[in-house]
């Protein structure tokens, strides 16, 4: 529990909160008989309390695997072969389950994209949200758990709680399931939530009514947000800040406006070109040339430069993430606010 | 109709050679199987008697411990029963008829329920709904007690229990068939090849009958295991083969008397072999199944 | 509910009725039971007077008509070898293979049921393969075969069970059951293990393919990441969703059991109704194996209603979709 934390009145978003989650130099492998593949390769992130951070790339860039790996749930074959997670300032060992396991669902919780297969369909809402409250807090009853698990499907906007919580999954519809999953990730008041494409596979009203659940949340109790997506409506409407993933690497992070209204990246300006919204970019659609590459056989040097438009010479050689002195930075040898050369 | 594309296709067949090998556990079976197929087929070769011979047999003979010397000169490496008859020897024998009996059955199962599942599947309606009807009636009582009735009903020899094993059998490989040949025959292009008037026999053998293979071959490694184990279950209980053609299960079930005397040898090295069989099929019959269908479990 | 059971009992009648004909007509063709009932060098007119008494000289549908009629009011004929009702004698064999059947389903299912989730949460492990291998050996292996081994190491050299029998016996609504004694428990001990060897490979295996498709569920990664300990995880959640494929298949093997107790019941001089079939089939007392088959053809009838309840109550999509309608 986070009550060391109040929810602070007003706006959250200041840029000075403190960090509720830092991720440093986070590397994740599967590793079979035969290969070693690098899913995630150094990546590094940092939110403050009360923002979202939208984490993007087009599937298979190792957005869904990162976040799993800040929560420590990665599967073998994949393995998580170095970096840190800080919660709170706190600092974790990601590859020791035990004290993962005390974090998970407590200080940091997650929610996945399809709501019609979280939920366990055998077991009643009720035990699936309470045991998310008493295996963290075995101290606390039945009767209280299930009072808090009742408060938080009305945070959320359920209609008659008290009812649903004597349900099965199936009895509720998608929409519902999702709010479900996101009241059980609320129950502990975690600092940060990961947010694995949890609207994708609803449609578009009941999207926009669970954003702006979230963004309650996130205001009033200061919750920080990594909302992993493939939608730039979503990112615009939501985000605070945004971290463009590519083949496992970051090649930019900013402010969301900043970022999708100057993308320094051309795989950032691709993406936006390739989106059907005409509140980001006016008239032309452009889709990305070319294939995402596959993990076992990635170009060598900057890893988006076969389907670069404006790929140079230097690209041969992988440029590092590159820190600016606006906060925004970028993974290119020539980002595109700079003059071409002559 | 355009042909299939033959240049494209590897080798599958040693592809798949090369697959099964890969496990070592499936190679010892394979080993085992085809050790014991070449000691049935050679039984009069390598045993030192023929076992249902009775001028062979000599009562001074009966009870031999393993390893004693008989009357005849040789060496009774697994003992001699109590007519004098040399386990070795009955083994050996029994080891014939046990996998005759059992790929026999076996294999004309296999004709037999593949033929009724593809045909069901061909047709569709109302054919295939009885059919399977049929099918899952039968299924819904073990093979055993089905096997055990018709084994009632038309008394012993080789050929009725054959007959009662197919009979056991056949639903099994029906409703495998069936289902892979479902699979392929909602595919448009049968339903074009339907609509096209292309030749019945044509889609049958041309297209559902290659996609039912795969399936069929794994259960019918597992199934001739299964009829080698019921064929010498129903012959243990006496319901079996007659006198005159002793599989495994009879040599166990002769060797049954006199267990509580401690003469186990006439019991446990013929219930090795009989393991041995079996176990080295169902070894084979999971690595293909690994191999070819992935999916099922069971 | 109520509509859902009142077709499968239908369905279930339909059945045994198509079991009473094959029945029937295959028994039919068994021997005949003159030969049996009566001493050949008997006076043609006492022949000809039990022929007619026992209704052999009627037409087939005949015979069969007065076949069901008496069925229903659960009269199958008379043993020709006990001169008893067929009915009671089985009747009477039933709970000794009920119990053995359930005494070896239990055995089954406590021993398979942990292995498959090991083996399932861990294929890759060492043990997992040494669980796989022992499930093909339990296929393998002969069920009698195992039997006599069982009786060689344990009754004979080991002297530590008794090799057959029911031994003492206790009743329980009116019913004998070796399990309330200690000396019964200790000759049902062998039998049962034998008979649950017969399904334990099967169950190992359900259990662990179960176990693996469940582990794939995005459920179990929710479970995970609300910070659920695994044994929760696994036992609860994992567990929850095995125990309906479990249900379902362990019921219908259920039914194997008491066909297979034939051969158990065999080797462990069991007095059920496995031991009463085969003596009936080596001297063709054609209503005794009549009354069995019925018998039998009744029971997996109800099995299958008892599981097809057994798994709406467990399933809350089936149990609540019929309450909605």
């Amino acid at each position: 529990m986070s009550a060391q934390h109040p929810p602070s009145a007003g706006h959250t978003v200041a840029e000075t909160a403190p960090l509720a989650l830092e991720v440093r130099d986070l590397l994740t492998r599967f590793v079979t008989k035969r290969v070693a593949l690098t899913a995630v390769d150094g990546i590094s992130i940092a939110v403050r309390r009360g923002r979202i951070m939208a984490l993007v790339g087009e599937s298979g860039s190792g957005k869904s695997v990162t976040g799993l790996s800040i929560m420590g749930l990665i599967d073998p074959p994949g393995q998580i072969a170095g970096g840190e997670v800080r919660v709170g300032g706190q600092r974790f060992d990601v590859t020791d389950d035990r004290q993962m396991r005390r974090l998970r669902g407590n200080r940091l919780a997650m929610i996945f994209q399809d709501p019609m297969m979280t939920l366990n369909p055998v077991l009643r809402i009720s035990r699936q949200m309470t045991e998310a409250i008493t295996t963290h807090h075995p101290e606390v009853t039945r009767a209280e758990a299930r009072a808090r698990a009742h408060s938080a499907l009305a945070l959320v906007g359920i209609p008659s709680p008290r009812e649903r919580l004597d349900n099965f999954p199936h009895q509720l519809s998608g929409g519902m399931r999702q709010r479900v999953a996101i009241a059980t990730a609320l129950l502990n008041n975690p600092e940060v939530i990961i947010a694995d494409e949890p609207t994708t596979a609803l449609d578009v009203t009941i999207q926009s009514q669970i954003l702006y659940e979230v963004e309650r949340v996130c205001e009033t109790h200061g919750t920080a947000f990594v909302w992993i997506t493939h939608d730039l409506s979503v990112v615009a409407n939501l985000a605070h800040d945004v971290t463009v993933m590519y083949a496992g690497r970051i090649v930019e992070t900013g402010p969301v406006r900043d970022v999708l209204e100057n993308p320094l990246h051309p795989y950032t300006r691709g993406l936006i070109d390739s989106v059907p919204d005409i509140d980001i970019r006016k008239g032309k659609l452009i889709p990305i040339a070319g294939m995402t590459p596959q993990l076992a056989d990635l170009p060598q040097g900057c890893k988006f430069a076969p389907r670069c438009p404006l790929r140079v010479p230097e690209c041969a050689a992988e440029p590092p993430l590159v820190t600016r002195a606006d906060g925004r930075a970028v993974r290119c040898v020539r980002p595109l606010d700079t003059e071409p050369p002559r | 109709m355009t042909a299939a594309p033959d240049i494209t296709r590897p080798p599958r067949l040693r592809r798949f050679a090369a697959d099964f090998v890969r496990s070592p556990i499936a190679v010892v079976g394979l080993v085992i199987f085809v050790t014991l197929c070449i000691m049935a087929a050679l039984a009069p070769l390598i045993s030192p008697q023929n076992p249902y011979d009775m001028m062979t047999l000599n009562l001074m003979d009966s009870r031999l411990r393993p390893g004693e010397v008989g009357s005849a000169g040789y060496v009774h490496l697994l003992g001699t029963d109590d007519q004098g008859r040399d386990i070795w020897s009955a083994i050996v024998y029994g080891l014939r008829i046990s996998l005759g009996v059992g790929l026999g059955a076996g294999g004309i199962a296999a004709v037999i329920g593949t033929s009724v599942g593809i045909f069901a599947a061909f047709r569709g309606g109302m054919v295939e709904t009885v059919l399977m009807r049929l099918v899952d009636f039968q299924l819904s009582f073990p093979a055993i007690l089905v096997a055990l009735i018709m084994l009632a009903v038309l008394g012993p020899g080789v050929d009725k229990v054959i007959f009662a094993l197919v009979i056991a059998q056949w639903a099994y490989f029906a409703r495998t068939a069936r289902s892979a040949a479902l699979v392929e025959s909602r595919r448009d292009y049968i339903a074009g090849a339907h609509s096209l008037g292309l030749g019945q026999w044509r889609i049958i053998f041309g297209h559902l009958l290659p996609n039912s293979v795969p399936a069929v071959m794994v259960i019918a490694a597992i199934q001739v295991a299964n009829a080698i184990l019921l064929e010498a279950t129903l012959s243990f209980l006496g319901m079996g083969l007659p006198v005159t053609e002793p599989s495994l299960g009879m040599v166990i079930s002769n060797g049954f008397q006199h267990i509580l005397s401690g003469r186990y040898w006439m019991t446990i090295y013929p219930g090795i072999a009989l393991v041995l069989l079996v176990l080295s099929l169902n070894l084979i019959g999971d690595r293909l199944r690994e191999l070819l269908d992935p999916r099922k479990v069971l | 509910m109520t509509l859902f059971i009142f077709r499968r009992v239908l369905q279930g009648a339909l059945v045994i009725f198509m079991m009473s004909l094959v029945v029937f007509v295959g028994i039919y063709q068994i021997g005949n039971p003159i030969d049996i009932l009566i001493n050949p060098e008997a006076p043609p007119r006492v022949r000809q007077e039990v022929i007619e008494r026992l209704g052999l000289d009627q037409p087939l549908p005949t015979q069969y008509l007065r076949f069901v009629l008496g069925a229903l009011q659960g009269d199958l004929g008379d043993s020709y070898v006990y001169n008893v009702p067929a009915f009671s004698l089985i009747a009477k064999a039933l709970p000794a293979t009920l119990e053995l059947a359930f005494a070896g389903l239990l055995l089954a299912i406590v021993l398979g049921v942990p292995l498959g989730m090991w083996a399932g949460y861990r294929p890759e492990h060492w043990s997992s393969k040494a669980i796989m291998g022992v499930s093909i050996l339990g296929f393998s292996l002969p069920t009698f075969w195992v039997g006599l081994m069982m009786i060689v190491i344990f009754s004979v050299e080991l002297r530590w069970l008794p090799s057959g029998g029911r031994g003492e016996t206790a009743s329980l609504f009116g019913i004998h059951f070796s399990f309330l004694t200690w000396n019964g428990l200790t000759h049902l001990l062998l039998p049962a293990l034998n008979l649950a060897l017969f399904k334990l490979g099967l169950v190992i295996r359900l259990v662990r393919a179960s176990m693996q498709e469940v582990l794939k569920q995005d459920f179990i990664r929710f479970a995970r990441a609300k910070g659920l300990p695994q044994r929760v995880v696994v036992g609860v959640h994992a567990f929850r969703n095995i125990l309906l494929p479990l249900t379902t298949i362990l019921g219908l093997e259920f039914g194997s059991l008491v066909a297979f107790a034939v051969v158990t019941e065999t080797i462990f001089a069991w007095p059920g109704m496995g031991t009463l079939i085969i003596k009936s089939i080596s001297v063709l007392d054609r209503p005794v194996i009549v009354a069995y088959l019925m018998m039998t053809a009744f029971l997996f009838v109800i099995i299958n209603l008892l599981v097809d309840i057994a798994y709406s109550l467990l399933d809350p999509r089936v149990r609540l979709g019929e309450e909605q309608g």
